[in-house]
């Protein structure tokens, strides 16, 4: 239990230094601008040469005319224009490298650097951000004031490459990733009914075929709630699948409006070593979940208000416990409006009844929110 | 079923990020019907706004399919590779950099 506090407290610390990080806009040169660096110092280095050709000056040169050479191709493939075909979706094709508030953040991009992944829950195809809230719990009325977060962090264990990759034809593959992650729903009042820790060792399957994939997770599970009085150890087991045809995942589009959404279909079994404190009719091993994630996005109403980001949001998760014959729906849906790729400010409504214990929950929140 | 793991690359065709980026657009451009250039973004949705899912493992699968069409075989590229791209180009620079390091890196 000790190990976990430690980690359950650096997980929160991670996630809240991460929200005081740096936000300078650091862009990143263009390839022109790298390409005329190069050419100034490769003809320094050849007048150099050419006045007093020492060994120090070759080496010079020789370095100068890699990267000039490098340069070169890069402005190259930066200027090859595409071709598009008449049946074809057009995309907007530049994606600035500076956007208003700043998207290349170096503070966060140090940490996806260091393989580690911020968001609200896992599997949120859209990746909705965590979230830093002061929320208002409807139960109760104008006493219901507290102030609470809602956060997915997520560690790459193979960063450095494919474990297993199997090809089953020419156009179908298998793929997993393994990663560790620690999720958290807490609050600073009413500890004791809906808030959550979820700790996960993750494994990600994933079959690519012609036209969309099919998605695999598996993981080891401990789920608790805040101060690990009820805890319960399994495994959960998840699939989604994505079609960008069907706008499952995503897929180009040029419209006002862009809808996205991802089915998923799970089952989750595990035992309450302790279920003292656990409602009677929640005690079950074995769930079977649904849940169906969906974002309206606003791109062009975004992009005349300065916005990187506007949609609205749903996140529903339906579970049956099999032994207890009790459907739980747990309900999220919001508003989201990022200032930057990386931060926003958004308001959410959930209602319904979220693991372990299954309590009710109505509440809504104003937030902060951050994903890296 | 029969499973066949990869093999080495005996006649890779990659052989500069030109090579890459021209395989790398042509598939793209099949697969979610689009038209793309190394300046569109993956997740933006002035791009293929592809979620994180998507990207991880569909447009990651793509990356291997492609590379392994072309003759070669990635090394050290895993999806949170992918995942920290922002745009095409990107990719393809990741892609490169992984199919041009010296061997045992």
């Amino acid at each position: 239990m000790g190990i976990r506090a430690a980690f359950g407290c650096c997980t929160i610390l991670l996630v809240v230094t991460s929200l005081f990080g740096a936000t300078t806009d650091s862009g990143s040169a263009s390839p022109q601008a790298i390409y005329q660096g190069a050419l100034k110092e490769f003809k320094a280095a050849e007048s150099d040469c050419g006045n007093q050709p020492t060994a120090g000056a070759l080496t010079r040169l020789a370095k100068a005319a890699q990267a000039l050479a490098e340069a070169t191709t890069r402005l190259e493939a930066r200027k090859a224009a595409p071709t598009a075909g008449p049946a074809t979706r057009v995309v907007a094709g530049e994606h600035p490298v500076k956007t208003p508030g700043g998207e290349t953040n170096n503070f966060f991009k140090m940490l996806s650097d260091h393989h580690l992944s911020l968001s609200e829950s896992p599997g949120a195809g859209e990746r909705n951000p965590a979230r830093f809230s002061y929320s208002q719990d409807l139960r109760k009325g104008t006493t219901g004031a507290q102030f609470e977060t809602d956060f997915y962090l997520n560690w790459d264990l193979d960063p450095g490459g494919i474990p297993t990759e199997f090809f089953l034809s020419n156009q179908s593959l298998i793929t997993n990733a393994l990663s560790l992650s620690a999720q958290g729903k807490l609050s600073s009042t009413d500890t004791q009914s809906t808030d959550a820790w979820r700790f996960r060792f993750e494994d990600q399957l994933v079959d690519i075929f012609p036209k969309g994939s099919f998605v695999l997770n598996a993981s080891v599970k401990e789920e608790s709630d805040r101060d690990f009085h009820l805890e319960r150890v399994g495994t959960e087991i998840w699939t989604t699948i994505t079609d960008t045809s069907l706008f499952i995942g995503g897929g180009p589009t040029k419209s006002w409006i862009v809808p996205q959404w991802r089915p998923y279909l799970g089952v989750d079994i595990g035992e309450y070593p302790n279920s003292d404190t656990l409602p009677a009719d929640a005690n079950s091993t074995v769930w079977l979940f649904g849940r169906l994630t969906g974002r309206l996005s606003f791109p062009t109403f975004a992009k005349e208000l300065g916005f990187d980001n506007l949609y609205l949001y749903v996140d529903d998760n339906l579970r049956y416990l099999a032994e207890t014959s009790r459907l739980f729906n747990y309900l999220k849906a919001g508003f989201n409006c990022g200032f930057t790729k990386d931060l926003g400010l958004g308001l959410e409504y959930s209602y319904g009844n979220d693991s372990p214990k299954f309590l009710e929950e109505h509440m809504v929140n104003v937030s902060l929110t951050l994903k890296f | 079923m029969t499973t066949q793991a990869a093999t080495a690359p005996s006649s890779c065709k990659l052989l500069s990020r030109q090579l890459v980026d021209t395989a790398f657009i042509a598939a793209i451009n099949t697969r979610y019907n689009a038209t793309v250039t190394d300046a569109t973004s993956l997740q933006g949705t002035d791009g293929l706004d592809l979620d994180s899912v998507a990207v991880t493992t569909d447009f990651y699968g793509l990356v291997v399919l492609t590379v392994h069409d072309q003759g070669c075989r990635v090394r050290h590229l895993s999806p949170q590779t992918i995942a920290g791209c922002d745009t095409v180009g990107d990719v393809v620079d990741k892609v490169w950099a992984d199919l041009s390091a010296p061997f045992g890196t």
